[in-house]
């Protein structure tokens, strides 16, 4: 819509061949051809007036030194390069430790757990200290502890539920 | 193949910790006890071997009814024997 306030209209099937004609990079038979068909139609030639108007007022782009492009290559990959860095750098402090650091600590945390319970249980006992010798029988299980704790109970106790409640007489008095 | 080894090992100890846990539990009572208790357990136990095979079935059956009584009727008894002691 801008290109045609700006340029006239020309024939559409010069337009390409027009530009080309302008800057001349048309073969010399497309030259001539268009030379021919330019001094028999006006809005064609309004067209190539325009563009020797138009494109010269165009700004051209600023030379710059070769010394900049290398001072912006050089500053473009140092960018690039340092937060790659600073991602990177305590991923490679753990790289070779990664294979066995994770199971390592996990051993130790462990054992570490284990420890702490069985002392803080207070089953932890020196080696050099003598231990009990308690009958498994006694030890197996809450029960039979019960049992032999409350023997004395047991024997007596058909005398403790009758109403007069009779005096307590365990099993060992009758033996002795 | 190590590996293998050691994660049967792990699973053998994983599998073990109910056990052992389960057998240090006597331990554990036991060691609650007051020195009174243990003696009179471990005094208890010296004459409960002594025992007839009788007696012995007898008071197991007494001791199982004694389990089964409500806990009220249990505290009862406990009470009055340990009264009947002190006389």
């Amino acid at each position: 819509m801008a290109r045609n306030d700006i340029l006239p209209t020309a024939c559409k099937s010069f337009e390409e061949d027009l530009v080309l004609f302008y800057y001349g990079d048309d073969s010399a038979a497309d030259h001539r051809r268009v030379e021919v068909h330019l001094k028999e139609c006006a809005p064609c030639r309004g067209f190539v007036e325009d563009l020797r108007k138009l494109l010269p007022q165009m700004a051209k782009p600023k030379e710059l030194p070769p010394k900049f492009w290398d001072d912006y290559y050089a500053e473009t990959m140092a960018k690039l390069t340092v937060p790659q860095e600073r991602n990177n750098w305590w991923k490679d402090l753990f790289v070779p430790m990664r294979a066995w650091m994770l199971p390592a600590f996990g051993t130790a945390a462990v054992t570490a757990l284990a420890i702490g319970l069985v002392i803080g249980k207070g089953n932890w006992r020196p080696f050099s200290e003598p231990r009990e010798k308690i009958p498994q029988e006694i030890l197996a299980d809450t029960n039979q502890l019960e049992f032999f704790r409350s023997l004395d109970l047991i024997e007596s106790l058909s005398s403790l539920e009758s109403p007069d409640g009779t005096k307590v007489k365990p099993m060992s008095d009758h033996q002795s | 193949m190590l590996k293998r080894t050691i994660g049967m090992i792990s699973l053998c100890c994983v599998l073990l910790l109910p056990v052992y846990g389960w057998g240090r539990d006597g331990g554990d009572n036991w060691r609650r006890l007051s020195p009174k208790d243990k003696e009179n357990v471990q005094r208890n136990y010296q004459r409960w071997q002594n025992l007839p095979q009788q007696d012995k079935e007898h008071l197991r059956q007494e001791w199982d009814r004694f389990k089964s009584l409500p806990p009220d009727q249990r505290d009862k008894l406990r009470r009055r024997y340990n009264e009947q002691r002190q006389r």
